[in-house]
Parts: structure tokens; sequence; C-alpha cells
């Protein structure tokens, strides 16, 4: 029978959706190019995008930590001598 | 060795590795010329060099250069024996994996990034691992990803990780996948409490799934793959080597754990043997020694102390274990275990089977140390008597080799559970298979149990 319907209109802006953001992410900014003689690979590269964020938290928290045990241990250090 | 480029050195733009008059040349291509001078330029090269993290090298005219379009011509230190991931203990794949990332923190923090980061490029010179690939580094671009995180995560947390929490002998895939244990292949065999854990979740499995994911997808044109600051660079470091170092594995009681206690050796006979090894020592001064069966490296240390280089080569991995921390925390420079079964050593393996070279074309040595072993190959694995002496033959020029007789408390451990269909299991059967290859020049009774030491000379 007739098969256009709301299921085949709703399929077919899913796709125009999809292409028009796919376009968008396309000629959306790049970073520098990732070259070298070892294949890359796209799956690592964007691992380290999502996870720099946390990453680089857990590093500035453990460097803060780090700083605060030192100036810890020296006001120690001073008291006890 | 033939002169010329070498079979394994031809995947690096940058530059290769060749023989000219028996001395191992780097040439260096006109490509890498802006990061060959940044490294020097950024100090990095005299860092770690001097800290003992990369191998040092003199620059040669040019008129040595191996093909055209060369812009310098490295003299690299030597390394005395070159070895593969795959017969390393764990320990020494994990001392390994600390340097690169050391190396990788060090260089970041003078402009400068690591381009691979391939176990194949950790050697070990006098005890301790050390960079040999100069031409590694790259110029550091802020904003851009570590490109070398996939390969660190393949040929060093994911077989430590193995080598850890299912199996130390894991490490042996290396034989099989020479650029590191594929990731889906580690996420998969790796037990599911490893999801808990940030660090193996993050590098091994949840890498795993963004590389099969993203396979397909250019690196331009995801929006996904925002830049990545320098502070995250250094969290990833961080983040790798804290993963790393919370790693370990227990040695267990294996076969030879216990070899000390049971190896069927009274108190004085055991000084009359290191004696007499220790003459026999003296009497060929050899410069390179292979000690085969070394297990914990006792007699390997009788050769190291007398100035020869040592191979400590055992097939339990527990016991290159122990000989390895052993040089560690003694500091000793002589010594080099490596995990390799005599009965399968290492092949020529890679493209070509020209990339990394089987355990006999290393050779020779100048001595090979066959102490308590012939018995292991012999009845243990049904190997013949003139089938030992040949291979050995092959392996180093001189011999001293220990002969125990059926009626030894070791030997009789092995028939024990089998039949004896070894006629020719002998000290006549012995010396006749050995006279063969070889020249007798001294032997020896030691030990209650019959046993007889002797030193030999290929002919």
């Amino acid at each position: 029978m007739f098969r256009s319907g709301p299921d085949e209109i709703g399929r077919s802006w899913a796709i125009v959706a999809r292409l028009t953001f796919a376009f968008l992410l396309a000629s959306a900014l790049a970073p520098a190019s990732v070259y070298g003689y070892i294949d890359p690979l796209s799956g690592s590269a964007i691992l380290q995008a999502l996870a720099a964020g946390v990453l680089a938290g857990l590093f500035m928290l453990r460097s803060y930590w780090q700083r605060v045990k030192d100036v810890f241990r020296r006001f120690w250090h001073r008291d006890a001598e | 060795m033939t002169d010329g480029r070498l079979g394994g050195s031809f995947r690096d733009p940058s530059g290769y590795l060749y023989r000219s008059g028996g001395t191992l040349y780097r040439q260096v291509d006109e490509s890498y010329r802006e990061n060959y001078d940044a490294l020097f330029a950024t100090g990095l090269y005299d860092e770690l060099t001097a800290a003992g993290l990369l191998v040092p090298h003199a620059e040669k005219p040019l008129d040595r250069a191996h093909s055209a379009g060369a812009y310098r011509i490295l003299e690299p230190r030597p390394i005395d024996f070159v070895s593969y991931p795959y017969e390393w203990c764990f320990g020494q794949l994990r001392d390994a994996a600390l340097v690169t990332i050391e190396i990788q923190r060090r260089a970041l923090a003078r402009g400068m990034s690591l381009k691979d980061a391939s176990a194949f490029n950790i050697q070990f010179h006098e005890g301790r691992p050390v960079l040999i690939d100069t031409l590694s580094f790259e110029c550091y671009r802020e904003g851009e990803p570590w490109i070398a995180y996939r390969q660190f995560c393949q040929h060093f947390l994911a077989p430590l990780l193995l080598a850890s929490r299912v199996d130390v002998r894991l490490i042996r895939l290396f034989e099989r996948y020479l650029d590191g244990i594929p990731l889906d292949l580690a996420s998969r065999l790796l037990p599911r409490r490893t999801w808990c854990r940030f660090g193996p979740l993050l590098h091994v499995h949840l890498h795993a799934r963004s590389l099969a994911r993203f396979a397909q997808t250019p690196i331009r044109q995801s929006r996904l793959a925002r830049p990545v600051s320098r502070t995250g660079h250094r969290g990833l470091i961080a983040s790798l080597d804290g993963a790393i170092r919370r790693l370990s594995v227990s040695l267990g009681t294996t076969e030879w754990g216990d070899y000390e206690r049971t190896h069927g050796y009274a108190e004085p006979d055991r000084a009359a043997k290191r004696a007499l090894v220790a003459e026999y020592l003296e009497q060929v001064r050899p410069e390179t020694v292979w000690d085969l069966g070394a297990n914990t490296g006792e007699y390997s240390r009788l050769a190291a102390e007398r100035g020869a280089r040592v191979l400590a080569i055992d097939g339990d991995p527990a016991a290159v274990e122990r000989s390895y921390q052993h040089v560690r925390s003694a500091g000793e420079r002589g010594i080099l275990p490596l995990w390799i079964d005599l009965t399968n050593p290492s092949p020529a393996l890679g493209w070509g089977h020209d990339e990394r070279r089987s355990l006999a074309d290393r050779g020779p040595a100048d001595l090979v140390l066959a102490l308590a072993l012939l018995h292991h190959l012999a009845i243990g694995n049904n190997v013949p008597l003139d089938a030992v002496a040949h291979y050995l033959s092959t392996l180093g020029r001189d011999l001293i080799v220990e002969f125990a007789p059926k009626a030894d408390p070791q030997v009789q451990r092995l028939l024990a559970s089998r039949a004896d269909i070894f006629a020719s299991y002998t000290p006549e059967g012995f010396e006749r298979a050995f006279g063969e290859r070889y020249e007798i020049r001294a032997s020896v009774d030691v030990g209650s149990s019959g046993r007889r030491l002797f030193l030999m000379s290929r002919r």
C-alpha cells in the first residue's frame, strides 16, 4: 500500500539532520595535523581528547596535594628543630 | 655480521641503521633535520645521556653515508647483546616501561615528545634499560595528542597487565605480536575486575573500544578530536606511570623457585663445584659467557666477577625474575638475565624473517655454561646427546658442562614418572657424543652422586 506516513517522514528528517550535523562537524575546526610514520589511529587521539580534561584535573590535584605535603613537611621539620 | 642496511630498520623515514666495516651506524635523513637539531638545542640529548636514559653517539663525516639524502651520520655506542621483549621477565619489561615514561616526561618539559614508544627501542646496557632510538623524538606542538600513546599501551601497559593479572607467561605473546598486544585482545583476556581500576579501564578497555569505533574515521572529520593541552598530556603520562607502578607479579613457588633447596648438592659439594667452575673460567678467560639454565644466576656471577659479560638464560620466568631483581638491587653490570626455553629458543621473526634475529644468530659466545642442564634436555626432553652437543657447539667456542649419571637423585626424579628409554645416556655415551664436536680438556668428579664437570673446546 501507499507507504508514506509519519514513520517515513521521520526517517527522512533523521537522515537530513544527520547529514547536516556531519557537514557541520566536518567543517568545524580540526586540530593541527597529526602525522607520523606510525599509524596514529583516530580512536587513540579521540580518547585522549575526551580524557584530557579528567587527566589534567587529576594531575593538577596530585601536584597540588604534593605541594601541600611538601609545605607541611617543611613546616614540621622547622618545628622540630 | 654482514655489512649493509639492518633487516629490521625500514619503517621510520627519519633514518635507519646500517653496518659498514663491522661498525653500526645510524643515518639521519634530511627530513628529520629540524627534530634532530631541536634534540640538541633544547638540551634534551645532554640531559638524557647524562642520566643514562638514552644511548650516546658520535657524529661521523657524511662521506660514510650509506645512501643519498643523509643529514647526519651517527655512530651510537654499541649494545653488548640485543634482546627482545619476549625474552624479558616482568621486571625487565616494567623497568623498560618506566624508562620510556621518564623519557617522555623529560622530553615534554623541554618541548619535545616521543613519536614512538616501542619496547624494541629499549635495550639493556650494563644491567639497566636504555633508549637506543635517537630518532624517536619530535618537536612538541601544543594541542596535539600523543601519537605514541597507542603503541605505549600495546607494548608496555597491556602485556604488563596481562602478566600481572592473568599469567606472567603471556609476555610471550610479543613473539607473535611484534607491535605489542592488540588492545582488543588484551581487553578480552583481562579479568572483569580490571574494569574497576581507572588506569586499565581508560588505557586498555576504553582505548580498545575507541580504536574499534573510530577505525574508519579520518582524524580531521571528527570534532571529537579536540586539542589536548600540555597539562592533559602530563596527566596522561602520570596516569600511565601510576598504572604501571601498581603492577607486580608474585613469584610463587614454581618448579625452580625451590631449586636452591632441592637440587641435591650438599654444602661442601657445592663449594667444590663453585671452585672448579671458577678454575675453569680462569683457564679460558672468556669475554662473553652464555649461562644456559642459569636459574638465579649463581654461576653467572662467578663469570661476571671475572670480567665476562654474561647472559643468564633460563626457561622459568620466576627464576629469571629473581635473577633480574638481584641484578638491579646489587647494581650488577655484567649480567643480563633472559627468559628463553632452550628446547624452543627465540626464532627469526618479522618481515622477511629478518627483523628480529634468532638466539643462535646473536651469538656465538666465547664460552657456554651448561651446569645441571644436560639431563633436562636429554631425559626431560628426549633430545639425543649428540644433538645437544651439536646445538651447544653452535652457541659458543668453549664449554663447561656437567654430566649427571642416572644414579643421581635429580636424574632419578626425571626418570621416576617415565620409562627409561635412554640407553645411551651413560658417561661413555656422553663422552662419545661430545667428543665428536669438542676436545675434552679437563674433567673432574664433583659431588657424591657421580657427577662430573667437563671443560671442552670446540674442534
